[in-house]
């Protein structure tokens, strides 16, 4: 190559580069339906970030409320003077120019219900997502409800189903009185904290029922008149009387009267972390058993923590697919799943209990089993999802009764198919900070707990 | 505006938005060129990002860590696309149509700009974060998950194929 080559092709090269750097300056820039569909959406999620993370701390009650309703309710809005007692046995009667959205049809009697009025027209989107929203608040009526507007909300849980909140719900009488309720919402922060509303509670147990009502008045500090038109319509609140929920019917294993050898496992694993959207982290699940009838489950009571990444180990259904260890209480059947329906995992097959050992390794770390310093509470069958980002490596423990066989390993898990009377799953830093504990039994109830600096889903 | 959208203040993440809601995109369109695929990444980015301000260091600035997470999510989706081949929509090009004071300039950056699109994925990926949004190899070879070797012999072997087109394009180089 000559030196006039030579020379040709430095001047060629450091102009591409030239013309590289300065490629970026004519990138399009995005179209505005783009960005105002964005923007939207990342200030509806700073709007109720902190009130989901508030639910956290509550989840026992809104989780269940939510599940009534995804689980094949579905809403119904009504306009003013078209609802009626019908079959449901709850909602609201609306008083002229008021619109209601209540669950249409009866639920299980251990599931809950939720029902709305407000006099001003509800959102589209709170008209068909409302009631499945996991807060069972229609945050788009509210983020715009104008000063005039009153939203009530209220939930209904039949009272057995719940007994740890008789001491919440006083024993009160039809018509419920705003001048009962309080000015502020336990466990609930400011749906419009820059245009606040005013936010009044009023819990009481009516006909058998723990009912949770939730006022919201378009101005802090609503006058008379407004207290007055939430109290005609608190006035037309209807709440038929709770039917005896199905009698608890403990299936297999020790119930057979068969003699059942017992043990315990209890594995502590360090695992790393998968990075996702530029995060490493960790996703927990967890949700409360569903019963089939008397004789077994539809859902066993579970936890899971994983990475929340979105590949995975190949023959593992996707579930458990990226999961460091998961937990079940009670026995299952081949029908019996872990998750939603949507995203199932059949427990027979994948195992009552898991632990990743191709992922993680074995350790002799300390852990606690113990939910103390974590926030968190009795979750519902729909289940939460919270997810703890900004850690790389995690060690996870996991202790359960099993009746039955002990682990084995499998496909990259440690697993059992044996039942699970109660298992508890816990997770911290390596540096000893704790995330997670999560914990389920085999009456199927299942607590979660997390760490203040992880986030619900 | 962090600690006021940390307190929950829809006019301080407005701002925010605002601010940064184009870097982001740019970032992701550069990544994908593809508008879908970028108004999906860079939505979720700022959503992410916004997810995670309260452990974002403020003594950090927020710019490159939005496009960090912006680049990511253009990786997560084209790789979930399999797009292997390019890329830019027949009924759009790859460069904004504007001219500025020196049309023959803006021509020149606009043929640079179509042909880095038109490059193979794999080499467009590189040369896009490398030139465009600044990222030594090292860092490259980290979102990619590949040895910088490979990273700087993709980054050599577009040059080659970016030299060539240009030169047999008028004007250009």
């Amino acid at each position: 190559m000559s030196c006039a080559e030579r020379s040709r092709r430095q001047t060629v090269s450091s102009e591409l580069d030239r013309l590289l750097r300065e490629g970026r300056n004519v990138l399009p820039e995005p179209h505005e339906e783009t960005t105002d569909r964005a923007r939207e959406r990342v200030l509806a999620a700073v709007g109720q970030r902190r009130l989901r993370r508030a639910r956290v701390a509550s989840l026992a009650g809104v989780a269940v409320v939510a599940a009534s309703v995804v689980l094949g309710l579905g809403a119904a809005s009504t306009p003013s003077g078209e609802a009626s007692k019908g079959p449901i046995g709850v909602g609201f009667l609306p008083e002229a120019g008021w619109y209601s959205l209540h669950a249409p049809t009866r639920a299980p009697s251990n599931r809950p219900q939720v029902a709305m009025a407000a006099n001003v027209p509800f959102a589209g989107e709170d008209a068909v997502h409302g009631l499945a929203e996991p807060s069972a608040l229609p945050y788009s009526t509210l983020t715009a409800l104008p000063p005039r507007g009153i939203v009530i909300v209220a939930s209904f849980v039949a009272a057995s189903a719940e007994p740890w909140a008789a001491s919440r719900h006083p024993k009160r009488r039809l018509p419920l009185r705003i001048a009962d309720a309080t000015p502020y919402i336990d466990s609930g922060t400011q749906v419009r904290p820059d245009d606040p509303l005013g936010q009044y509670q009023l819990r009481a147990t009516v006909n058998r029922r723990h009912v949770d009502v939730q006022v919201y008045f378009g101005t802090p500090r609503p006058g008379p008149a407004r207290l007055a038109a939430a109290q005609r319509q608190l006035d037309r609140l209807v709440v038929g009387s709770a039917r005896t929920p199905p009698v608890t019917v403990k299936v297999a294993g020790s119930s057979s009267g068969a003699i059942v050898s017992r043990s315990v496992v209890d594995r502590t694993l360090v695992c790393p972390t998968a990075m996702v959207g530029g995060l490493y982290g960790i996703e927990a699940r967890a949700h409360a058993g569903v019963r089939a009838g008397a004789a077994g489950w539809k859902q066993l009571p579970f936890a899971v923590v994983d990475t929340g990444n979105s590949g995975g180990r190949a023959n593992t259904p996707e579930l458990l697919a990226n999961a460091l260890a998961w937990i079940t209480a009670g026995a299952p059947s081949s029908e019996t799943s872990m998750e939603t329906e949507w995203r199932s995992a059949p427990v027979r097959g994948s195992g009552t209990l898991g632990l990743s050992v191709g992922t993680c390794r074995t350790s002799k770390a300390a852990i606690a089993l113990s939910s103390a310093d974590l926030t968190g509470g009795r979750i519902g069958p729909l289940g939460e999802r919270i997810t703890c980002e900004g850690v790389r490596h995690v060690v996870v423990r996991v202790r359960a009764t099993l009746e039955g066989p002990n682990v084995s390993a499998s496909r990259g898990f440690l697993r059992t198919q044996a039942t699970v009377p109660e298992a508890r799953i816990a997770v911290r830093t390596t540096k000893g900070k704790k995330l997670v504990y999560a914990d389920v039994r085999d009456s199927g109830a299942a607590r979660l707990f997390a760490a203040s600096s992880c986030e619900a889903r | 505006l962090i600690p006021l959208v940390r307190k929950g203040s829809t006019a301080a993440a407005a701002a925010l938005f605002d601010r940064y809601w184009q870097h982001a995109w740019k970032a992701a369109y550069a990544v994908t060129a593809d508008r879908g695929l970028a108004d999906d990444a860079a939505q979720e980015a700022m959503e992410r990002a916004f997810g995670a301000l309260d452990r974002f260091d403020e003594t950090r600035p927020f710019g490159p860590w939005l496009k960090r997470i912006a680049v990511n999510r253009a990786i997560d989706h084209l790789r979930r696309q399999r797009r292997v081949e390019p890329v830019a929509e027949d009924h759009e090009a790859f460069h904004a149509w504007t001219i500025g004071d020196t049309a023959d300039e803006d021509i020149r950056l606009w043929a640079v700009a179509d042909a880095v699109a038109a490059l193979g994925a794999g080499r467009r990926v590189v040369v896009v974060l490398h030139y465009w949004l600044d990222l030594p190899l090292e860092e490259i070879a980290g979102v990619l998950g590949l040895p910088v070797g490979t990273v700087a012999s993709r980054l050599a072997r577009a040059k080659d194929e970016l030299r060539g087109a240009l030169e047999e394009a008028d004007r250009v180089l």
